[in-house]
């Protein structure tokens, strides 16, 4: 599991991507994750730190690329076969 | 990266009264929880629920809660009304290779090592709730992405591992070491729906929740996570 990045990461290496200022480790992160635009508004989100900007992930961008919802709902355990309130 | 992020340890600061709260909904309310023992626990600590809920959010936010994970349920492989601390969480990330190679128990011991123990850490952060004879025991449920679909749809595997309060007391205190701990708690495991039953799982130390640092991410104003 050392590979194991979560897809804020992702988005934060899309950043470094868009903005052209990433270090060597940083490419190096991103070439190793590769990940696509999940939408338009994933990349609007992306390209709004362009301009020679620092890139930044706030957790509202966390959020907003979650909602986006990349891999569609999961087929997972129902919480009540785990616990009852 | 001059935005560092350090999550071994948490203190959520608050500046002014500007800043971004998590959901409540990841909570049970305390009115919710079907007996008298667990509504009294939500009510007696819910600053510190809200709490640990806020730094998951803010500080590894790549783990998500969902809606009410948060609460004094009952297991329900216990009996009577015994009421564990819990937290359900769901790791987002793109799974390397080799862990995607290891058989369901390699992916559930390797996932056991990296969050259980800090969940339990961060869920006794208020040592009351550890020293407190009306909490039986703790659950962290851990849920990831598999490598395969089921019908075109992603599906999660999940691990329910359970501690009564004495074991997590050791752990906690630092009279067991994680493997030993891990052979202490009980495991139940799940690919999708189905459950596989209890599952024994193989822990050691993983600090990678202690220095794993998301690219550029920048906390919200007014939280500081260290």
């Amino acid at each position: 599991m050392r590979g194991t990045t979560p897809r804020a990461l992702l988005l934060g290496a899309a950043l470094l991507g868009a903005t052209g200022c990433a270090t060597g480790e940083e490419w190096e992160v991103w070439k190793s994750n590769p990940a696509h635009f999940a939408s338009g508004e994933h990349l609007k989100f992306s390209m709004k730190n362009r301009e020679g900007k620092p890139a930044e992930v706030s957790r509202d961008d966390v959020e907003q690329a979650r909602q986006q919802n990349w891999f569609g709902k999961a087929i997972t355990v129902r919480q009540e076969e785990i616990l009852e309130q | 990266m001059s935005n560092r992020l350090v999550v071994a340890a948490l203190a959520v600061a608050l500046a002014g009264s500007a800043f971004a709260a998590p959901p409540e909904s990841h909570l049970l309310p305390p009115d919710q929880h079907s007996s008298e023992k667990a509504r009294g626990l939500a009510r007696r600590y819910a600053d510190a629920l809200r709490e640990l809920n806020t730094g998951i959010y803010h500080c590894l936010p790549w783990l998500v809660v969902p809606n009410n994970s948060i609460g004094f349920f009952k297991p329900k492989h216990l009996a009577n009304d015994a009421r564990y601390l819990s937290l359900r969480v769901y790791v987002e990330q793109d799974a390397s290779p080799q862990f995607t190679a290891l058989e369901f128990e390699g992916r559930a011991s390797a996932m056991y090592s990296r969050y259980v123990g800090e969940m339990l850490r961060r869920m006794t952060r208020d040592a009351s709730i550890l020293a407190d004879a009306d909490v039986d025991g703790f659950t962290v449920i851990i849920g990831w992405l598999k490598r395969t679909t089921q019908g075109g749809q992603p599906v999660h595997e999940t691990i329910a591992v359970f501690a009564d309060r004495a074991t997590a007391a050791d752990f906690l205190g630092g009279r067991a070491k994680i493997a030993d701990f891990a052979g202490r708690t009980v495991v139940l495991g799940y690919d999708g729906q189905q459950a596989l039953g209890p599952v024994r799982l193989k822990a050691w130390e993983d600090n990678f929740v202690s220095n794993f640092q998301v690219a550029n991410y920048q906390p919200a104003p007014g939280v500081t996570c260290h």
